[in-house]
């Protein structure tokens, strides 16, 4: 980052490639929809490019770009929730649930059909979640970002971060088992996929 | 297994995500292996990752990567050329052209009304007419037509500083010749007009167009002018009679001679005849013109006033003139802003946060200070929204 405020446009390219594929994931996991999640990234990037004038050393850098995606990520779900409460449409064929439009990445015919049948599952699981337990869980376990780094994300203390990522496993051991999805169909699939 | 019941679940979390230490780790495998219920609750946490690590990861599209990529490209150039200038240093700018703007627009409007003012007298203007003898006339100085004409090589030969009339002592040659002494040794105060190219400058020996300190712009008596010349700009100036730069009467004109020089010898030539013509006129505020016709020497000079006052032949009846200087004199005495201010209250009324509206308060209370200081409603305001500021000059 401080190549890129020394102006070596190639350090940028080296940040993004490094950490967009991570940021895709985080905003892809919390809105759910794979457009809203690419409008977010390239809006993200796009705050970085403006704000690296204001970047400090001090501060980690993942921790601003996850900050800033993450409240993009706010500022979405409440443009969401307006819109809801406007629209009480269904959502048409290009806003379909995350779950059913995911790629598979056709690594053979028992892994597709198995992803078929366990993605949605997960992904059911993962968006009953609360907001604030849900990107704490992904923030961890999908990108990696350590508790202490995810309370300056997300602005609260370490505690109340380990506090909501406990009661985030909880829920979802829950509700995976609600959905019938258990350590056998998980190892199944560990099996499958290896 | 319920996070409530299980109060090690923190650790637990901290181990099954590898956030602790290795001691701390140890410490953690120890406990779990002697307690059901933390081993349950760490089977637990690790069979929802273990699920939950199905969730296969979306690779990021590269949608809109190019253009972003160009932006970061664009903005590392313009980083990497610098810093463009603040808006601050426009401001910085801005202020000084916009009065320089408004002191030009002001002089261009005042000309007219000083040569106006020069108009002759029906008492000099008969004696123009009947003494052809050679010229008895008050020290005039050269109005901006004739500045101009002299710009454009028809410089005036003699061109004088104007005495405006009115009854009171004539100063003395030394008098003028100290050039700061007041030209009358009691009331009413002298005043002098001077119409000058090179003081157009607020603070440096009077206002433009404007009030001088504590006085009003009034001519009850008879005072010193000089010509300012050679300078760049063009502006009317009212000036007191009291103590007051010197520069007026320093300034060389083109020909090289002193001004003050030369209104020296014509004090001490035509004191007399002035003091006559402003007796006969009998009004306070009373303008001596020339007495008679100009010398030959005064050719250019009498062309271009000529030509910058049309009326000057149909303005000889008696009443008509009067009633012109009056018309001059009100209008000289409407009490209106310095230009500098109207710029500096424009600042005030365009400034944008609190620290340029407080800036631009205190950039107009100090030129309040300098021009009106029997009047500053800036001042005023900058206490009254910024009362830490108090108002003060900085």
């Amino acid at each position: 980052m401080l190549g890129f405020q020394r102006g070596d446009a190639r350090a940028f390219e080296a940040l993004v490639r490094r950490h967009r594929g991570r940021v895709y994931q985080f905003l892809l996991r919390s809105v759910g929809e794979r457009g809203r999640a690419e409008d977010l990234l390239q809006e993200t990037w796009l705050k970085v490019v403006r704000g690296a004038g204001a970047w400090e050393p001090k501060a980690r850098f993942t921790t601003w770009v996850y900050t800033m995606a993450r409240n993009l990520c706010v500022d979405e779900a409440r443009k969401a929730q307006h819109r809801r409460a406007a629209d009480e449409r269904p959502a048409d064929e290009s806003e379909a649930p995350l779950t059913e439009r995911l790629p598979d990445d056709g690594a053979s015919p028992d892994r597709a059909a198995h992803n078929q049948r366990l993605r949605p599952l997960l992904e059911r699981a993962l968006q009953a979640l609360p907001p604030e337990q849900r990107e704490v869980f992904v923030l961890r376990e999908y990108s990696g970002i350590p508790f202490k780094e995810i309370a300056e994300v997300t602005g609260v203390p370490e505690p109340t971060v380990k506090s909501r990522m406990r009661y985030a496993l909880e829920g979802l051991r829950v509700g995976l088992q609600q959905l019938g999805v258990d350590g056998d169909m998980a190892d199944e699939a560990g099996r499958v996929s290896g | 297994m319920s996070a409530r019941e299980q109060p090690c679940e923190v650790a637990l979390l901290e181990y099954a995500y590898g956030e602790l230490s290795s001691a701390e780790a140890a410490q953690v495998e120890r406990h779990v292996a002697g307690c059901t219920g933390c081993a349950e609750a760490l089977a637990g946490m690790r069979g929802v990752r273990r699920v939950m690590a199905q969730l296969p990861e979306e690779p990021a599209p590269d949608t809109g990567l190019d253009s972003l990529l160009a932006y970061a490209e664009q903005s590392a150039r313009r980083a990497a050329a610098g810093p463009a200038p603040s808006s601050g240093t426009w401001r910085r700018w801005l202020a000084p052209l916009l009065g320089a703007g408004a002191l030009a627009t002001l002089a261009f409007i005042a000309l007219p009304v000083a040569e106006r003012a020069q108009v002759p007298l029906p008492s000099t203007v008969a004696a123009r007419t009947e003494d052809p003898a050679p010229v008895q006339k008050a020290a005039l100085p050269p109005s901006a037509a004739e500045l101009s004409a002299a710009d454009m090589g028809a410089a005036p030969t003699d061109a004088r500083p104007l005495e405006v009339g009115a009854p009171a002592p004539r100063p003395t040659a030394k008098d003028m010749d100290e050039g700061a002494q007041p030209a009358t040794a009691g009331p009413p105060p002298a005043r002098a007009v001077t119409a000058s190219r090179a003081n157009a400058v607020p603070g440096k020996g009077g206002a433009p167009l404007g009030r001088s300190e504590g006085g009003s712009l009034g001519w009850p008596g008879l005072g010193r002018g000089g010509l300012a010349g050679g300078g760049g700009g063009t502006g009317l100036r009212v000036d007191e009679a009291g103590p007051s730069p010197r520069a007026d009467l320093r300034t060389s004109e083109p020909s090289g001679q002193p001004v003050r020089s030369r209104a020296k010898e014509a004090k001490q030539e035509f004191a007399p005849q002035a003091e006559s013509e402003a007796r006969a006129v009998a009004r306070p505020a009373a303008v001596a013109a020339p007495a008679g016709p100009p010398p030959a020497g005064m050719d250019g000079y009498a062309e271009a006033k000529k030509a910058a006052v049309p009326s000057l032949k149909a303005s000889t009846a008696p009443v008509a003139a009067r009633e012109e200087d009056r018309a001059v004199l009100s209008a000289l005495e409407a009490p209106a802003p310095p230009a500098p201010l109207v710029a500096l209250r424009r600042a005030v009324g365009e400034a944008k946060g609190p620290a340029e509206r407080q800036a631009a308060l205190r950039r107009l209370c100090d030129a309040e200070r300098a021009t009106t200081p029997a009047r500053t409603p800036g001042c005023e305001q900058l206490a009254r929204e910024f009362p830490a500021d108090g108002g003060l000059s900085r």
